[in-house]
């Protein structure tokens, strides 16, 4: 009994999956409810977000996303690349742990703000779980313990809200390949992992050009480390 | 079948709610004026420019950060009146209509002021330390109190190496601010600990029954305490149990003196755990002291059960369950000549039991419930040659908690009620055959308090309360008031003051004597300063604490019920000082050194005179390090402490408590070694106190009757366990995550 309605429920999951990524399926709705150009405008900031690794720029970006939730007040994505575009700064940026922590609290209330408008949960705890892996990076000697149960836990939650999505695989490796081997991380044991994000990427189809379809570029770039270290051994 | 329902319904909803995502009205009207080049300035409350401000109109992508100087500059093809709305993170919003009519548009400077502090992130630290992974500004970790050497995993001693303490070596409690044992309480989720010690005879020092891993946060309060906690003159101690635990696994603990196995197995949204522990440090002295007189080496056999479960996103119910049995039994040198040859025989045979219940959950309107049920039963018996003591003791503590956080942007409610049971007897006998006594006493005490936090502007907070008490027992009333108040110098800095009234019963051993008695009164006025940055904690306190209405007796004749009055009294003044470095000065070195000054002196009890108290050194000294061998998954720690020569009454001298005792110093050192053992996550701890193998003496005990000379005859006090070294081997079976310190088990 027990098993039937957990097939039941995977079965709905990959329906609903694949429901998301048939692009009919969002996209008008959210262009439909913003003013005429809005698309537009979050897609091309949307790419410039993507498109920069300066700290300024992305802080100036969280601003720009910021004013564009204010165009659309119920969509969620300004909401969720503002939080995005800070946690970005917080890799990037070469401020102290207190300020990190700061743009971390500003970066998990945009994030609060997305999930009250029901934005992709799966999604949304990606980014949580990602944000987590930022705060264990501020401090790692005294937060590796907790951040990294955060992270484990949060990826799980996002994974099973939605197992085509490929951005919780990556996070979850990335967790993985950061901990210490004594802890049972390291790059050998992170390469499984990242192979299987790999797959999920190639599966993946984003519904639209806003929906969040980062992360790829940044595991082949991680792949091929692996390439390069295995060449050089 | 509740969990794979759950995804379904979570996948339906997905796709209901994006369907169903209401139309935006605001349309950004096409431009018809041409472009708009906008330029301004925003400066903060004091006329400073302000950087970071998000300057923009509303309902467009169009907009600016402000510069270092303040300025911002835009251009918008937006014609019409939009409103412009400045924000930035601790200042208020500000908007304003603009009419946009094309060209340039130098804008006057715009003001934004500081919004108040939002509450939660302000803690007012003036006399509380915190150990808590939660909070940013905790002076400890949780995991403190376990690698901490001389600790032992004992909370009590952790604490000890923060300022404001005395290590009073042969009874191992904690002793705060010139208070003595019986002056701090200690509180677990929020209900008092009726009996926080194990039992413990002269010479042996007590331990904690509470392991430190059972506990997410510990708060310690060296004074001025909030409202919510009462019978306590000097300290409270606030330990916070985990809710759920992580993950099912199995814990083996081995140790040189002893093991304990625990099984916790965690579902979805509940998690139980039940242990077992056993200690027996006989074949430990048969090794390591044949010579002392141990007629039975301490045991300890123990158990404990642990639920959890989540009732809703807010809701928690907790229940831990306790059971501990203990006996010892040692032979001790003693002034009375009759003792002289084999030295005095002092049994002791300790049971408790202890039950915590905790419900909390969110009501409505930003209000949440905390409710809770405490209940404990202690059997203590002792026999100093040729006494025999025998303590009884049932409490039940019931308390409700109302807390409202969002009563209002700028304060918050707690309001909240205690009732408290009590009965207490004791049989003695002061030989075998000697009649017996039993007195006894029963009490109901209730309590009542309210505080609230608030936010006094951007920079000021305070948190004022008031606690009522009525003791049945005592037929009489209390009320307590207590104010604090912190405030931010920015940059990490706070100046914090705190004070109020704290009330206390009298203990039992004079309770059973004299109930007609009043309450025991101290005041408290604490002036704080505090620098902390994410890796170095600064803090610097002064105290001045005033003593009422303690409890006297006669020392020769401590059963006349006619000599106990209230009528003593006393002081206590210092400062404390404490700084903490993690990894920032050395780079592999988590350091914190404590300086603590005390100046006290009291009449109470069957003091003679006004004097220093026994338990009180004027200087009191710990630094702990901890170093890691990232490389070697190894850890070394070591702490040194010293307290300043300590009083005690020498009768053969005139004056009272004029003698001074050796200083104490130790130096306790230990190793944990992280790895992997068969695969399963294992931690090799070793550790001993007093590596230096220092003979720290506190003080004489003298015979009650002076010889034919006119002389009291006298031993010195030692601790029966003047140095101690404990092996462990700590395993943590567990299928999902290899390795984590955090949930080790002890």
């Amino acid at each position: 009994m027990k098993k039937s309605f957990f097939t039941l429920a995977l079965a709905a999951l990959s329906l609903a999956a694949a429901a998301q990524t048939t692009p009919a399926a969002s996209v008008p709705k959210t262009a439909a409810a913003a003013p005429a150009g809005y698309a537009d405008l979050l897609g091309a900031t949307i790419k410039e977000v993507m498109s920069t690794g300066d700290a300024a720029e992305l802080k100036a970006l969280a601003a720009k996303m910021e004013r564009a939730a204010t165009v659309a007040p119920a969509d969620w994505l300004p909401r969720y690349y503002q939080a995005y575009a800070l946690l970005i700064n917080v890799f990037q940026s070469k401020e102290d742990g207190d300020a990190k922590d700061a743009t971390l609290d500003q970066a998990e209330a945009a994030l609060a703000k997305a999930r009250q408008l029901k934005g992709d949960e799966s999604e949304l705890l990606t980014l949580q779980a990602y944000i987590y892996q930022a705060r264990l990076g501020v401090s790692p000697m005294l937060r590796s313990m907790k951040y990294s149960r955060l992270v484990t836990e949060t990826v799980a939650q996002a994974k099973a809200l939605n197992p085509a999505n490929p951005r919780p695989y990556l996070v979850g490796a990335n967790n993985v390949y950061y901990t210490p081997s004594v802890f049972g991380g390291g790059a050998e044991a992170a390469k499984p992992l990242y192979e299987e994000a790999k797959a999920k990427f190639a599966a993946f189809k984003p519904a639209s050009a806003l929906v969040p379809s980062w992360g790829e570029r940044q595991l082949l770039g991680r792949l091929k480390q692996y390439e390069v270290a295995t060449a050089t051994k | 079948m509740h969990t794979p329902l759950l995804p379904l319904l979570l996948a339906f909803g997905t796709l209901g709610t994006a369907a169903a995502q209401p139309a935006t009205a605001a349309v950004v009207a096409p431009a018809a004026t041409g472009p708009t080049h906008l330029r301004g300035t925003v400066l903060d409350g004091a006329g400073r420019p302000l950087p970071g401000v998000n300057v923009f109109l509303k309902t467009t992508f169009d907009g600016a950060t402000t510069d270092s100087l303040g300025r911002f500059a835009f251009t918008t093809t937006a014609s019409g009146t939009l409103p412009l709305v400045c924000t930035l993170i601790g200042y208020e919003m500000q908007e304003m209509p603009l009419a946009l009519s094309g060209g340039n548009l130098d804008l006057p400077a715009r003001r934004l002021r500081e919004s108040r502090a939002s509450l939660g992130t302000v803690s007012i630290v003036a006399g509380a330390f915190e150990a808590s992974d939660e909070k940013r500004a905790a002076a400890l970790k949780p995991l403190d109190i376990l690698t901490t050497a001389g600790a032992m995993a004992d909370i009590a001693s952790a604490l000890n190496t923060l300022p404001g303490t005395t290590r009073v070596g042969e009874e191992g409690k904690l002793f705060v601010r010139g208070g003595a044992a019986s002056e701090t309480r200690y509180y677990l989720d929020g209900l008092p600990v009726q009996s926080f010690y194990g039992g413990a005879t002269a010479g042996v020092p007590a331990r904690g029954r509470f392991s430190p891993t059972l506990f997410k946060g510990t708060m310690f309060s060296t004074g001025g305490y909030s409202a919510e906690y009462g019978q306590a003159l000097s300290a409270v101690v606030g330990l916070n149990s985990l809710d759920l635990d992580p993950e099912t696994q199995t814990g083996i603990s081995l140790l040189s003196v002893g093991g304990s196995l625990a099984r916790t197995k965690r579902w979805d949204r509940t998690s139980a755990s039940i242990s077992a522990d056993y200690t027996n440090l006989a074949p430990y002295f048969g090794l390591t002291a044949p010579a002392q007189r141990w007629e039975l080496a301490p045991r300890h056999l123990g158990g404990s059960l642990r639920l959890a479960h989540r009732t809703s996103p807010a809701g928690m119910l907790k229940l831990y369950a306790t059971y501990g049995s203990q006996t010892v039994a040692s032979r001790q040198p003693d002034p009375e000549a009759a003792y002289a040859a084999s030295g005095r025989l002092t049994g002791l045979q300790n049971e408790n039991y202890y039950l915590n219940t905790t419900y909390r959950t969110a009501l409505v309107r930003g209000w949440s419930l905390n409710a809770g049920l405490a209940l404990g039963r202690e059997r203590n018996a002792v026999q100093p040659e040729p006494q025999q003591l025998t303590e009884r003791e049932r409490t039940a503590t019931a308390r409700l908690v109302l807390t409202n956080d969002s009563a209002a942007t700028w304060f918050n409610l707690k309001v909240g009620a205690e009732a408290t049971a009590q009965r207490y007897d004791l049989s003695y006998r002061a030989t075998a055959d000697a009649p017996v006594y039993t007195p006894g006493f029963a009490e109901r005490r209730t309590a009542v308090f309210a505080e609230s936090d608030i936010s006094l502007s951007a920079h000021l907070t305070a948190r004022a309360g008031l606690r009522g008490e009525y003791s049945a027992l005592l037929n009489q009333a209390n009320l307590a008031p207590r104010l604090a108040l912190a405030w931010q110098l920015g940059g990490g800095q706070q100046v914090s003051a705190a004070g109020g009234v704290f009330y206390q019963n009298p203990t039992n051993d004079l309770l059973r004597v004299q109930p007609a008695l009043g309450f025991e009164r101290a005041t408290h006025y604490i002036l704080s300063y505090q620098y902390q940055t994410s890796a170095r904690t600064l803090r610097a306190e002064l105290y001045r604490k005033d003593y009422r209405a303690l409890v006297r007796f006669d020392r020769y004749n401590t059963l006349n019920p006619a000599a106990y009055a209230n009528t003593g009294d006393g002081y206590a003044q210092g400062a404390d000082v404490f700084f903490r470095d993690r990894y920032q000065t050395f780079k592999k070195v988590d350091f914190w050194v404590s300086y603590g000054l005390l100046d006290t002196r009291r009449q109470y009890r069957a003091d003679l005179a006004a004097a220093a108290p026994t338990f009180a050194a004027a200087h009191n000294v710990s630094v702990v390090g901890k170093y890691w061998f990232a490389k070697l998954h190894l850890q070394a720690s070591g702490t040194y402490a010293y307290g300043s020569p300590r009083a005690y009454y020498n009768p053969n001298q005139p004056g009272y408590n004029q003698a001074r005792t050796a200083s104490y110093q130790s130096l306790d050192l230990s190793l944990s070694y992280l790895t992997h053992l068969a695969g399963h996550y294992t931690i090799v701890h070793l550790a001993m106190s007093n590596v230096l193998g220092r003979d720290n003496t506190y003080g004489q005990r003298y015979a009650a009757l002076p010889d034919a000379a006119g002389h009291y005859a006298s031993v010195p006090v030692r601790s029966l366990v003047p140095q101690m070294a404990v092996a462990a081997l700590l395993i943590s079976i567990n299928k999902k995550t290899p390795g984590d310190t955090s949930v080790a088990p002890d």
